[in-house]
């Protein structure tokens, strides 16, 4: 049962492949044709994951506080997400007359292409990548940085002072942030020895980093996932939309379809990171095994690999709201302290003794 | 706090000054003002450096509508001063009239005031507490404390008949004996909260990152908040410990055994403690209260026509934010001749300018909130 | 006490504070909200709770108990009612002859429930008051089948 496509989904591409050269007789028209088809399925992914995960957040929002969230729109509330969109796409679209209005227009944009490219290198399956480098990692996380570009574009351009602020304050958080969560990252992939995602994965064939690198793996996952919770802006390093120079902060001025882009593009952002974490820390699409408990491994591999991967990313976003519902936020003199002062050097820390284990092989199942 | 800005660097190349302090609007809407209040900061950058409360937006004129109403009409305006300590504005306008008036309260009555006044307490407190973890940025606590306030809530509308504006402590008594459910549920409640308190702690005083944003706050020294008349927690937080329950005893409150806590510190932490520590005593107290009612008549016998007689009385109570008193001028006819209100929440919020200099933006909506100003109370 | 102590004291404290949300996220069935308008079958008011104002009948002799005596009026703080009499020309006594009530004035403190000797009045239960024209908000009391309607334009 288990030897059909749905659990060997490396079957998928070479049989498209095959498909479209039967319809169009091979060459570029095949490559065209299959970078249409992948970009159409990742914009209907993104939209169905922002909709997906914002019910998700309203949903556990609701019962962390006792009561039962949206649910009159659907069933149980599950088409709210749908008109809220819709309602956010039929309200004008305001540009404020002094803006800057190519900039304007523009911001939006980068914050969500660079989400929606950072989404194209995750595999959600082996051989479900829409792009696969051999540096994917390095430029996963260089994508990110593009976002802070749209967030101080949106500031810079709106021609409000409180929005400048606002977006200096959240360029100086996440370019901060960003150090921490690639450092972490670096730790494990002393271990791993590739930058290739495929790599990665295939690494941890024997064991998921998050426990295999004793002790490392775990402080690296914390700290990444503390780095990415601020990157994402959510509490509590939320002051960006908090009580952030008492406004909305750097999208105050955006209305309707472009601020439904920022707030897509925070969402999907959450998912993107949490997909990483996923890959690099406990395996991505890789099935949980213990060692030699034949029974189990059976049971597990039962369950298909994308399965496999989008229950650990759920989890680690069902994570990140419950630490959103529950804490309070810090101000930014102490999210910057926290950072510069304690988590770089721990990051480092990390590091230098991931890099010790690595050389001296002084972790489970090496090599 | 001058409106005029301040010194200004060398000039630019453009010619023109530039100053290095601006001016920002907290206006009568923002989330955490607590009420329609406008706050006019002074910054240098991230620093305040000035603060000018602009108030008024919720003048209703109740002392004026207290010259044109009889002294037993006027009740139902006392609870839309401070209205998260109805039952004890009502108390306070009671005094004075009864103190005016010559009305001997009964004792059961008396027991019944004690009890509502701190239920009110702590209603007041979870409603606080749900709303400083809010402007702090943790939703959860909102919903949690007002989880628990429902129950005090369903108390007040199966005796009193309404959830905010009760209207149920008045001149003489108490308009109605209690519920026959009361005792049940209020031990109910009393079972119910103990524990939720140390829940309460955990959330959101055991948290770090919550400690970060209090500790050293907003620091309150005693002389400052005495020359400015601040009573109640925010009094208390600074060291001093006045009371009007333990200074100046009204009702049962001299035979009820109970702790007036104080803190010494006088930043938002202090402020913090005091009033998760008056939450622990207010349900000792109504414990007293409830094993040692006795039976009776809850009203007294009162005249069809109140004529109050011409003379001044103070009638003052600890409400849930420090003292209000009612002061009461009289001239021999059914309608006063004048009502003062004499308003905690004034008082308090006259610290916030002076205690907010030198800290940041963001400390003002932590600082504001541990204050825990209700401005209908300043407006009146 | 040490960084890690204090480290060790804060992350414990985070975590706790975590332990209880998770505990209310998973106990589904703990949730303290209505599903209002939906439950409108079962919802009810405790009986002391003050609705609008009503003008209650003797149960026996079907007649309004009110003898129009005014003091209800002195009461009230705001002028929320208005009683109109006339004289029965057979006893020579008042009796009602329209009783009209000021919903958007009232403010449903109940001191005129309170005052009245004859127990003619009592506060109701309903909460649903919200009208959509102001001019249903004055209304008649005393009406001969005892549902309040609208009260003309002008009255007092």
């Amino acid at each position: 049962m288990t030897d059909n496509w749905i659990w060997h989904t490396e079957r998928i591409p070479p049989a498209v492949t095959a498909w479209l050269t039967g319809l169009l007789g091979g060459g570029a028209g095949v490559e065209l044709a299959k970078m249409v088809i992948v970009a159409a399925i990742l914009t209907g992914f993104v939209s169905l994951l922002a909709l997906a995960l914002v019910w998700i957040e309203r949903k556990v929002a609701a019962h962390v506080q006792q009561r039962l969230g949206p649910m009159r729109v659907g069933p149980h509330g599950l088409l709210q997400t749908l008109a809220d969109g819709l309602k956010l796409l039929s309200k004008e679209n305001i540009t404020p007359l002094e803006a800057d209005h190519f900039v304007f227009h523009l911001a939006p944009l980068l914050c969500f292409a660079a989400t929606f490219v950072a989404l194209a290198f995750i595999p959600f399956a082996p051989d479900i990548q829409a792009v696969n480098f051999n540096v994917g990692l390095i430029f996963v996380l260089g994508i990110g940085s593009v976002g802070v570009l749209g967030i101080l574009a949106a500031g810079w351009s709106s021609n409000n002072k409180w929005s400048l602020l606002g977006a200096m304050r959240a360029g100086a958080q996440i370019i901060s942030y960003e150090l921490s969560a690639t450092i972490a990252l670096l730790s494990i992939l002393v271990f791993a020895g590739s930058l290739d995602f495929r790599g990665i994965i295939a690494s941890q064939a024997g064991g998921w980093w998050i426990w295999r690198a004793p002790v490392v793996g775990f402080v690296a996952f914390v700290i990444y996932g503390i780095a990415s919770t601020a990157e994402c802006n959510r509490t509590p390093f939320d002051l960006v939309e908090g009580e952030s120079e008492l406004t909305a902060g750097f999208h105050t001025e955006y209305t309707s379809i472009r601020f439904a882009m920022f707030f897509l593009a925070e969402f999907v952002n959450m998912f993107v990171v949490c997909a990483i974490s996923a890959t690099v820390f406990l395996g991505g699409w890789m099935p949980f095994h213990i060692g030699n408990a034949a029974g189990f491994n059976r049971i597990a591999d039962f369950i298909p690999p994308w399965a496999w991967f989008f229950g650990k990313t759920t989890l680690l976003v069902l994570v990140f709201m419950w630490v959103r519902w529950t804490f309070p936020r810090l101000r930014v003199d102490q999210l910057m302290n926290f950072e510069w002062k304690f988590l770089l050097p721990l990051a480092f820390c990390t590091l230098a003794v991931a890099s010790v284990l690595v050389t001296a092989g002084w972790y489970f199942f090496p090599g | 706090m001058e409106m005029t800005p301040g010194p200004t660097t060398p000039a630019a190349p453009t010619g023109a000054p530039v100053y290095e302090d601006y001016f920002v609007n907290m206006g009568p809407q923002h989330p955490s003002t607590h009420g329609v209040l406008r706050l006019v900061l002074k910054l240098e950058g991230e620093t305040v450096l000035g603060l000018t409360p602009v108030l008024g937006y919720v003048h209703r004129g109740i002392e004026k509508m207290g010259e044109a109403m009889t002294v037993l009409q006027f009740t139902h305006l006392t609870d839309r001063l401070d209205y998260l300590s109805a039952h004890m504005n009502n108390w306070g306008w009671a005094l004075a009239v009864e103190q005016a008036l010559g009305i001997e309260v009964p004792e059961r009555a008396e027991h019944i005031r004690v009890i509502m006044s701190e239920l009110t307490r702590i209603s007041s407190h979870q409603l606080w507490w749900g709303v400083l973890g809010m402007d702090l940025g943790a939703f959860t606590p909102f919903l949690y404390g007002f989880r628990d306030r429902e129950l005090v809530n369903d108390i007040f509308e199966k005796t009193c008949g309404a959830r905010l504006t009760m209207n149920y402590i008045r001149p003489g008594g108490v308009t109605a004996d209690v519920d026959e459910d009361f005792a049940k549920d209020v031990r109910a409640f009393l079972d119910y909260f103990a524990p939720v308190i140390d829940e309460y702690e955990t959330l959101v005083g055991g948290n770090i990152i919550f400690q970060e944003r209090t500790k050293g706050i907003g620091v309150l020294s005693p002389e400052l908040a005495r020359s400015l008349g601040c009573t109640g927690p925010t009094l208390r937080a600074s060291g001093v410990s006045y009371d009007v329950r333990r200074n100046r005893p009204y009702g049962i409150y001299p035979k009820l055994a109970f702790q007036v806590p104080v803190a010494t510190e006088g930043d938002c932490w202090a402020r913090y403690k005091v009033r998760i520590a008056e939450m622990r005593e207010s349900l000792a107290i109504i414990r007293q209260a409830l094993d040692t009612m006795p039976e009776g008549p809850v009203r007294a016998k009162l005249p069809a026509i109140l004529k109050v007689p011409a003379g001044r009385w103070l009638g003052r109570v600890e409400a849930a934010r420090g003292e209000i008193a009612f002061f009461l001028v009289g001239d021999g006819t059914d309608k006063p001749w004048r009502v003062k209100v004499r308003s905690p929440n004034f008082s308090n919020l006259a610290a916030l300018p002076e205690i907010i200099k030198g800290n940041r933006v963001a400390d003002v909506v932590a600082v504001l909130s541990t204050l825990d100003v209700v401005v209908p109370c300043i407006d009146r | 006490m040490g960084f890690l102590g204090r480290a060790t004291t804060a992350v414990g404290g985070l975590l706790q504070g975590m332990g209880i949300t998770f505990g209310h996220y998973v106990r589904f069935s703990e949730v303290i909200t209505q599903q209002y308008p939906e439950n409108r079958a079962t919802l009810r008011m405790a009986p002391r709770f003050r609705g609008k104002v009503h003008l209650l009948r003797d149960p026996e002799s079907g007649a309004f108990r009110c003898t129009a005596c005014g003091l209800c009026v002195k009461a009230c703080p705001n002028n929320s009612l208005t009683v109109q009499r006339e004289r029965d020309p057979a006893t020579n006594k008042f009796r009602l002859s329209g009783y009209y009530y000021h919903f958007e004035r009232c403010t449903l403190c109940g001191l005129c429930v309170d005052t009245c000797k004859f127990s003619a009045l009592a506060m109701g239960n309903e909460f649903e008051n919200a009208a959509l024209d102001r001019r249903a908000l004055t209304l008649r009391l005393d009406t001969p089948d005892g549902v309040p309607q609208p009260a003309p334009e002008g009255t007092p």
